[in-house]
């Protein structure tokens, strides 16, 4: 009898033991999948910047003279414009590639009229001017990946080559992940 | 021999208890001692927003100020030469109180038209300093984005700047300072 109780003593205390271990455990796990979501959210980020960066610095855009590039931070509106044409036609698969989903797009902030060469995607409300450069929708029926997204943005000037002038603007990334 | 057994089972128990407390405490350390660091990308961002802002504002031309360049705005500022009208409706306004207001801050250009809608809108906090004299700074975040207030008030600033040559080896600064 004496030891049944004892048994039962070692048993209850075994119980609660495994019960705290598995409390434990589940906290852990927990902790880890939050700092894990920080992770991920970090390296998105960077991709984003990683992203407006490679945009900021591609050739395709970039202002020039000649054969050489003449000023940091610009993009040249004509480039800007037939670069648009191209990602929306033949270079669609390749830029796909290094972009992904994601929209690119210019804000021009000064002058606030438009007097640059390309058409303007006007917003709804008719006020923001913005070239769309590039818009690629994630697709909707993936239940875990492209729920989120990640903005990165970057002063630059436009440079209007036919009137010779420069306007105050900035890029936007909006990488979908 | 009883009582042996019993010290022994006595002295596991203390030391799973002295285990788990080292755990808990293990945990108290990871998750409440060591600060969070900053995101990578507010540290490598920061330091090129700084730049390209400054980059891109100083070709920026000025449709008030018969399309002068901001770059030679400060120039003609600094120089008190006023070259350049920026007035509209006849009135007579020079660079320095075109670009950063008169009074200082009120109807300033590169408030109003320049960072309103960029480092504003992105409630990054800023100081644009012209020559260690003129300055322009956001209007959030408690305290204006300087050194002094690092560490305290910001947990970092980037500061970039772009120099200005006269010609004669003089230099006009023009220093753009982030916080986050």
């Amino acid at each position: 009898m004496k030891a049944q109780i004892r048994m039962g003593e070692s048993i209850a205390v075994m119980v609660v033991f495994f019960f705290l271990i598995v409390i434990a455990y589940s906290f852990y796990v927990k902790i880890q999948q939050s700092s894990l979501a920080v992770d991920i959210g970090k390296a998105q980020e960077l991709r984003a910047i990683q992203l407006a960066q490679l945009v900021y610095y591609m050739p395709e855009v970039q202002c020039s003279s000649g054969t050489q590039l003449v000023k940091e931070s610009c993009f040249d509106t004509l480039k800007l414009e037939k670069f648009k044409g191209i990602l929306a036609g033949d270079g669609r698969l390749f830029y796909f590639r290094l972009f992904g989903y994601s929209n690119i797009s210019i804000h021009q902030v000064y002058p606030p009229s438009s007097w640059i060469t390309p058409d303007y995607d006007y917003d709804n409300d008719g006020t923001k001017e913005n070239i769309l450069l590039y818009s690629r929708n994630a697709p909707q029926d993936d239940p875990i990946r492209f729920k989120s997204t990640k903005v990165a943005q970057m002063p630059v000037a436009l440079y209007d080559p036919i009137q010779k002038k420069y306007a105050y603007a900035y890029l936007v990334v909006e990488y979908v992940y | 021999m009883s009582i042996n057994r019993k010290s022994q089972m006595e002295i596991m128990g203390l030391a799973i208890i002295i285990i788990l407390l080292m755990l808990a405490l293990v945990f108290v350390v990871r998750f409440t001692l060591i600060p969070n660091q900053n995101a990578p990308k507010k540290e490598f961002s920061q330091a090129q927003i700084a730049a390209n802002t400054l980059n891109a504002m100083l070709q920026t031309n000025v449709e008030e100020c018969n399309e002068a360049t901001i770059e030679r705005l400060f120039v003609d500022c600094a120089q008190r030469t006023s070259i350049i009208d920026c007035g509209t409706g006849g009135s007579f306004v020079n660079a320095c109180d075109f670009l950063f207001g008169n009074p200082p801050g009120i109807n300033s250009f590169l408030k109003n038209s320049i960072f309103l809608n960029t480092l504003d809108l992105w409630e990054i906090p800023y100081t644009l300093t012209f020559n260690d004299a003129q300055e322009v700074a956001s209007d959030s975040g408690d305290e204006k984005c300087s050194a002094e207030h690092v560490g305290t008030v910001y947990s970092s600033r980037d500061l970039k700047e772009a120099k200005i040559g006269l010609g004669g080896g003089t230099v006009l600064i023009v220093q753009m300072e982030l916080c986050s």
